[in-house]
């Protein structure tokens, strides 16, 4: 069976624990349904486009499909980061709201249903915006390699021109600082639970057996005493900018400054979706694992029992 | 060897540059945050977005897995702090308030 840990290859910061049989059955294979959709829909047309355009110019058998997969990795460096902004995320934050505002339905059928639909809508999100990694580590790949090529100086790091964006898990950093050194307690309420209801689905790993971030209180409560009374994140945020500036006016470099700021701007826009990605790919596991919960305690199976069984064995 | 301490040295990955020494805490579950203090030194598995709230405070980070690209890595760079990552057992190595230094431009921890 397909497990979690095959994936280990693409990030092996990821999917490094034991995959429930929930997730196993539930949710794994329509990730592996969506993956051979967007192979057939979007990456072997590519290829094939490109390779039969090669192949009239080049009558070489295997030329044109070394070539035809290169261009395509060029094509979707180039383009993935808009398709992700202008359609792939709002179509996904549609799918989220819908998911967030659904009832959790009296009749238990309803609510099978209801979990099967936000799970489907969990994974062409999964899958999708996972693909869009090509663009965010390709192009931090890519000017890795660019980098000493066009670089004078040779006292160069590269990654300091990739520091100081903005992105979603600085700004669950800052709003988590907010609601802690907020002192009005009845504007503290509303903003904690406002900071739950935007950030609380982060998650550790890939599994809806591991409870999301707002179903760890303690670890927030630790987090928000330890940011009460500091420097605000968006101020030191200010100096990584400010290091990433000094480190832009310093490089020496054989091409064009213009050339070279579009390069770096071109990258940083990609690698800030990676944090980005991350953040709203799960960002549907809270709800989906609250009505998981609650169709266990009408079928009373423990919380600890519920994502052993299958998704077959549960639905019965 | 009479007074000498042996000094042991555990070699990963450079995922951000910098020098420090400091108390070392590991942490392997963002739920068992209770043991970690500001300035302390975050020896972990991994990282992921729960634990950004964290490095901020650590004043390192050293992991068990990861590359140059791991989350680790980014969100050190993002805070100035240095990481060595891909350790493979840094948190089998290292003990809770040992010293250690974490040299992130080498990607060496010693322990002291």
């Amino acid at each position: 069976m397909l497990e979690l840990r095959h994936f280990r290859f693409l990030n092996p910061e990821w999917f490094r624990k034991p995959q429930s049989k929930l997730e196993a059955t539930l949710r794994i294979p329509l990730v592996t349904k969506e993956i051979g959709i967007l192979a057939l829909t979007r990456v072997f047309p590519l290829i094939a486009i490109f390779s039969l355009t090669i192949r009239f110019l080049i009558t070489f058998p295997i030329i044109p499909i070394v070539l035809g997969v290169f261009l395509y990795i060029l094509f979707e460096l180039w383009v993935l980061e808009r398709w992700y902004k202008n359609n792939l995320l709002p179509y996904h934050i549609k799918n989220i709201d819908f998911v967030n505002k659904m009832e959790i339905p009296v009749d238990s059928n309803a609510l099978i249903g209801n979990i099967e639909k936000s799970i489907r809508m969990s994974a062409y999100g999964i899958v999708r915006i996972g693909y869009v990694g090509l663009a965010s580590w390709g192009w931090e790949m890519l000017f890795k390699f660019i980098y000493p090529l066009i670089a004078r100086d040779k006292e160069y790091i590269y990654s300091d021109l990739l520091i100081g964006m903005p992105n979603k898990v600085l700004e669950f950093n800052q709003t988590l600082w907010e609601v802690a050194n907020e002192t009005d307690n009845s504007k503290k309420v509303m903003m904690y639970q406002s900071f739950l209801d935007k950030f609380g689905s982060v998650v550790d790993d890939m599994d809806l057996s591991f409870r999301t971030f707002r179903e760890k209180p303690n670890a927030i409560k630790i987090l928000l005493d330890l940011n009460k009374d500091t420097i605000e994140p968006d101020i030191d945020h200010q100096k990584t900018l400010n290091r990433y500036q000094s480190t832009l006016n310093s490089v020496k470099l054989i091409i064009p400054f213009p050339f070279f700021i579009n390069l770096v701007n071109k990258v940083r826009a990609n690698v800030v979706l990676r944090e980005d990605r991350r953040f709203y790919e799960f960002v549907m596991d809270y709800k989906i694992r609250v009505m998981i919960l609650e169709l266990g305690k009408r079928k009373n199976i423990a919380e600890s029992e519920l994502f052993n069984k299958s998704w077959e064995e549960l639905k019965k | 060897m009479g007074g000498t301490k042996e000094m042991k040295q555990i070699k990963g990955l450079s995922g951000s540059r910098g020098l420090v020494t400091g108390k070392a805490k590991v942490i392997l579950d963002i739920e068992n945050l209770k043991k970690f203090e500001k300035g302390d030194i975050l020896i972990t598995v991994s990282t992921s977005p729960q634990w950004t709230p964290i490095i901020r405070f650590a004043s390192a980070i050293v992991t068990d897995i990861g590359g140059s690209l791991s989350h680790a890595a980014i969100i050190s760079r993002e805070f100035g702090i240095p990481a060595v990552v891909g350790t493979q057992e840094a948190t089998k190595l290292i003990k809770d308030g040992q010293k250690v230094t974490v040299n992130g431009t080498a990607g060496v921890v010693e322990i002291l």
